[in-house]
């Protein structure tokens, strides 16, 4: 297995690694995870778990409910345990599905210091730029088909694709305009839903970050839909909104469309603006050039840059499901926009509200919602579930290797 | 109260109470007694008869509430029945003049997937008009329809599709069976017909130029001069092929699918399956499903439901989700989803689904 970048593993986000009380299906149903069973209280803030018994963490130790509290309390809720039960006492309404977040994954500390989950692998090897993780032959769901799996990272995609082809790797990450290549090559295509949102960034403090036509007239001067259909081979979606739709459900209430006669009418004679992207993101420079072709066609001047300080910037900012709310807020944090959200009450309808009012500021402009995009080798097999889940994380525990493939 | 904390845990309402709580909180937008135009648009999983259902519930809420429903209203109230992955996600938006308010609610899951297959299938309508649809490509802003006569492009107006422009195809007379398919690549738009094929760039805009033409399509073979079949080498008519790994299943004229390794030899054939078939990958599974349709003819309802290969033999992975009429055509709509069309029984109105399969286990 081989990716180019791992996500997070310090904080405990490999689902592979280290769980979550709950988790959530491919139809985004609870499910049983560390917990057999919950409650709560009328107001939601109350929560009770019944921990799965006999588990232990990768080094042998008891899960115990002292050991969740402690992992869930570093999120800023109050924790503790009642007899077999572990008590949360988060503060304010949540949903249960909001213990699926992989930010709520219990982990320990091991001797050596090394973090202890409870998942189908242990990590058994960390380095710069490897990883090797071992099937957990104990595990509560059963052992995983493989023995380990090892990740390398820092690849780049055309080394990625030669080690496909050269079959010296089973799973690897994708462009999309690597897809037709992979394919090609007899891989198989894994996709996951939109999770990631791709958008423009002003500046904070810049004179062009405060001009608030300006910032409309540049949003309603891209073309998504062709940058979409070219640049991104129709692999995601045009964002309007922050939350893609699978995970709001009314983003299609945000007009993506491109209005390049009213972002004439909104500014003349706008300054010459600086747009800058990752130097190591092609595709993302790619449709910075994009860009300025549409924005100069209104009127609006960019000059595209790799890395540098600019007056805007084209991110990438991955969507952490499972629930629109956190996910919402999270993504408003990543974006440096935290202060101009606001959700003035429970439901969808106040969470619509506050990514409108955010939106509507323009210092953040929505372009894509991309999927994570995986090539497998044709050895790589999955039995029940599939090897990527709909939220993006890698569901390895199901895999096998048909050994008779090259 | 209760109902805010219900909605707030995900413990979704049921779909009836759904229906009295969005009615309610369009009421409290409304002025009392106001004259309004209810418009209800499905954008989930939800079945014709569920979406009747709920106009049908809303309109008699409204009419209690003492509203009147009149078309020519100028006070709209546009429902849509949408979704997320937890569930449905029901929204109204009211417009009177430049005011518009937005409401929703989030009703209980549309339906429970079967227990016994592993995937979803998701319908998404796209467009329904009195006209006939040959085919439709669905982009973000942009909605493209083959029609017998025309080309139509529709652009996105308040998460609506309205028609900006159409591209009149050359007069023909076509065969009453007439089939058609649209193609777009990049910028690039392609569009066949019997013994005619267009091609076009989509631009702000669209313009496109017709020919004569025999030349294959996207099915990988031409149509048979005047008929409704494919005809290629080595190969017996068929009307409709996908592509599974290295094998390729072709809808035949017998009602039977057949197998073809890539030699075109057959391998074998089964029963079971109705004359349109396409491939998805999705990645659930084994990777590569199959959408078909079910046998039967323009007087049946119809519907299409996902198989998986397993020893040459179609399993069902999915429900089968079923439409108010005949599909008359299926095409594929990008690697992991595909397009129907269908035809009301009913009303004679001509729909196009986009269809796609979600994993569910």
């Amino acid at each position: 297995m081989e990716v180019r970048a791992a996500r997070a593993l310090e904080v405990g986000e490999w689902p592979m690694v280290f769980e979550t009380l709950v988790r959530l299906d491919e139809s985004g149903r609870v499910q049983p995870a560390l917990a057999i069973s919950w409650r709560h209280d009328a107001s939601g803030q109350r929560w009770q778990f019944r921990l799965r018994p006999n588990m232990k963490f990768h080094d042998g130790s008891p899960l115990a409910g002292e050991a969740v509290a402690a992992a869930l309390g570093a999120n800023g809720w109050t924790c503790g345990t009642a007899g077999p039960e572990v008590v949360v006492q988060t503060g304010a309404p949540v949903a249960v599905a909001e213990f699926a977040d992989a930010r709520r994954a219990v982990f320990v500390r091991g001797s050596d210091g090394s973090l202890q989950g409870t998942g189908p692998f242990r990590l058994a090897q960390w380095e710069s730029r490897r990883a090797t993780l071992a099937a957990n032959e104990d595990y509560w769901a059963g052992r995983p088909f493989l023995d380990a799996v090892a990740i390398e990272m820092g690849r780049t995609a055309q080394q990625q694709l030669l080690n496909l082809e050269l079959g010296k790797a089973d799973l690897i990450e994708l462009g999309p305009n690597d897809v037709r290549r992979a394919v090609q090559s007899g891989a198989r295509i894994w996709t996951s839903a939109p999770v990631t949102l791709m958008a423009l960034r002003f500046e904070r403090g810049r004179p062009a970050a405060e001009d608030a036509k300006l910032r409309e007239a540049l949003a309603l001067s891209i073309d998504r839909a062709a940058i979409l259909n070219v640049l991104l081979q129709r692999r995601g979606e045009a964002a309007g909104g922050l939350l893609p739709q699978w995970l709001s459900g009314y983003a299609m209430l945000f007009s993506a469309a491109r209005d390049a006669a009213r972002a004439r009418q909104l500014v003349t004679g706008a300054p010459l603006l600086s747009l800058a992207s990752d130097p190591a993101d092609a595709l993302a420079r790619t449709i910075a050039d994009r860009i300025a072709v549409n924005t100069r066609e209104a009127g609006i001047r960019l000059l595209t840059q790799a890395g540098g300080n600019a007056d805007l910037y084209l991110v990438r900012a991955r969507i952490a499901p499972p629930v629109a709310g956190p996910a919402l807020a999270r993504l408003a944090a990543s974006l440096e926009v935290s202060d101009l959200f606001h959700v003035s009450g429970p439901g969808l309808e106040s969470l619509y509200a506050g990514e409108r009012a955010l939106v509507e500021e323009f210092r953040v402009i929505p372009l894509f919602h991309l999927p994570e995009i995986y090539g497998a080798s044709p050895r790589l097999k999955t039995w029940a579930t599939p090897g990527l889940a709909r939220t993006g994380e890698w569901r390895l525990d199901d895999l096998w290797l048909d050994s008779e493939l090259p | 109260m209760l109902r805010l904390i219900l909605v707030l845990l995900g413990l979704a309402a049921a779909p009836e109470d759904s229906v009295r709580e969005l009615a309610r909180k369009i009421a409290a937008a409304l002025a009392p007694r106001e004259a309004v135009a209810l418009s209800v648009r499905n954008a989930s999983s939800l079945a014709p008869a569920e979406v009747a259902g709920v106009r049908r519930e809303v309109e008699n809420q409204l009419r209690a509430g003492n509203f009147t429903l009149a078309a020519d209203a100028p006070t709209t109230v546009a429902v849509t029945l949408s979704e997320n992955w937890q569930g449905g996600v029901w929204i109204a938006e009211i417009r009177h003049g430049d005011k518009r308010d937005t409401v929703m609610v989030a009703p209980a899951r549309p339906r429970e997937r079967a227990a016994a297959t592993p995937m979803g299938i998701d319908r998404q309508l796209i467009l329904e008009q009195p006209e006939p649809i040959l085919d439709a490509v669905a982009l973000e802003d942009l909605l493209i329809v083959l029609e017998p006569d025309e080309v139509v492009f529709y652009g996105r107006k308040d998460a609506r599709w309205e028609r900006r422009q159409a591209i009149a195809l050359p007069q023909r007379v076509w065969p009453r069976d007439l089939r058609g398919r649209l193609t777009i690549e990049g910028d690039s738009l392609q569009a066949f017909l019997p013994g005619l094929a267009c091609k076009g760039k989509v631009q702000s805009e669209p313009a496109l130029e017709c020919g004569e033409s025999d030349a294959p399509w996207p099915a990988g073979a031409p149509l048979a001069k005047g008929r409704n079949y494919f005809e290629a080498e080595k190969l017996p008519p068929f009307y409709s092929a996908a592509r599974v790994g290295e094998y390729s299943l072709a809808a035949g004229m017998d009602g039977r699918t057949q197998w073809f390794d890539n030699a075109t030899a057959a391998t074998g054939s089964f029963a079971g399956w109705g004359s349109d078939i396409a491939a998805v990958e999705t990645g659930c599974g084994g990777g590569r499903q199959v959408l078909a349709t079910r046998p039967g003819d323009s007087t049946d309802t119809d519907a299409v439901q996902a198989f998986e290969m397993t020893g040459r033999r179609p399993t069902a992975v999915s429900p089968a989700v079923e439409f108010s009429g005949p599909v008359t055509a299926m095409w594929p709509a990008g690697p992991a989803s595909a397009v129907a069309i269908t035809r009301d029984l009913k009303t004679g109105q001509y729909a196009a689904f986009r269809i796609s399969l979600t994993c569910s286990r």
